[in-house]
């Protein structure tokens, strides 16, 4: 009788701190700190137009993402699948350092350059389908701006951040991705998120870019402040 | 055996259309799903919409235009082939009807007539062994 109400509690107790730590954590989906050597590991890359570097640089025991473009075009993505109404928020910090230069870029498919992207991706059964978020760092665009992207009408930039820092600091940035899909296509997304990503472009200008990522998290809710979770 | 000729594809619509549909239609839902999937499977690994942009799709318009034209005349010859197959089992149904009327009325100096293509040659040939038997009574 012992050994079966044993086996009868053991699990129990298991599934309630499953549920227990997982509701103290729940507040975030995933959080990329990008400390570990192992950081990128599982993060995907697909060039488009020459290979962009993206290096892990470690600092004490920060990490961050380097990413540098020579007339490149290349990203990093992560699969996660989530309902952006339930973690509608996205946050992380950048810097962009080096803009492509767009002086001679006349067509839009030429000015389709950023130091500086984050994407958050909306997989259907095909690409006409499919929703795309792109939150852009624009050098001379308004912050705010939602722009139409030259290649496709399912893909949406958002300008998060607009123009040139000064000195060298991290700029965080928090995003409501639930009600910007909604600002940005008319309508709350009816499919789950599947991935983000990462990337800095020069290759339309054929100039170089260079930008920092760090710290990117999928929660419930704005943090009040920053937890570092693994 | 005296030989009939194929003067019509089409004697019995509601069967053959059937028969054309059975071969059609999942061969069409086949293709369309393996169509689809293929690009799903290369949209899913690429994922980023500039690069979906730039190779999927043009290589996914190319390949339209090709499907588009040869398409439907694959289809045509299948459903043509599918037509004729339907006709070897269905097409002398009616003549063999008649046929055996006549032996059922008392005339069994009657034959089956066949081509040389048709399922049922052998149960044609059978059934003018009987007739013949019975014609010799």
């Amino acid at each position: 009788m012992s050994i079966l109400r044993a086996l009868l509690v053991i699990p129990l107790v298991f599934l309630a701190s499953f549920i227990l730590t997982g509701r103290s954590d729940g507040f975030f989906l995933k959080q990329f700190m990008f400390d570990d050597n192992k950081a990128l590991d599982k993060w995907s890359s697909m060039v488009l137009n020459g290979k962009v570097d993206y290096e892990l640089i470690k600092s004490g025991d920060n990490g961050f993402i380097k990413a540098e473009s020579e007339s490149a075009c290349s990203a990093l993505y992560y699969r996660i699948g989530f309902k952006a109404k339930e973690y509608p928020i996205l946050s992380w910090k950048w810097k962009a350092l080096k803009f492509p230069d767009k002086s001679h870029a006349n067509t839009e498919k030429e000015k389709n350059d950023y130091a500086a992207r984050v994407y958050v991706i909306f997989p259907f059964l095909n690409f006409s389908t499919s929703k795309f978020i792109e939150y852009v760092w624009a050098e001379d665009v308004p912050e705010g701006t939602i722009l139409n992207s030259p290649d496709g009408k399912n893909i949406k930039m958002i300008v998060a951040k607009s123009g040139r820092t000064t000195g060298d600091d991290w700029m965080p940035e928090s995003r409501n991705i639930y009600n910007d899909y909604k600002a940005a296509f008319g309508k709350a997304p009816n499919l789950d998120a599947g991935a983000i990503a990462i990337m800095c472009d020069s290759d339309n200008t054929k100039s170089a870019a260079e930008a920092f990522f760090d710290e990117i998290t999928i929660a419930s809710e704005i943090t009040g402040e920053k937890r570092r979770i693994q | 055996m005296d030989k009939a000729i194929r003067r019509t594809y089409l004697v019995n619509k509601p069967v053959q259309y059937r028969y054309m549909g059975i071969v059609g239609i999942p061969l069409v839902i086949l293709c369309g799903a393996l169509y689809y999937l293929m690009y799903y499977a290369v949209f899913n690994e690429m994922l980023i919409p500039e690069a979906v942009a730039s190779t999927l799709v043009p290589a996914m318009l190319k390949v339209n235009k090709i499907v588009f034209i040869i398409g439907p005349i694959a289809l045509y010859f299948i459903l043509r082939a599918a037509l004729i197959q339907s006709n070897r089992i269905v097409g002398p149904m009616p003549r063999l009807e008649k046929e055996l009327e006549k032996a059922i009325a008392g005339d069994y100096t009657v034959r089956l007539k066949t081509r040389d293509k048709d399922e049922l040659g052998s149960l044609v040939n059978k059934v003018n062994q009987l007739l013949a038997s019975l014609d010799k009574k």
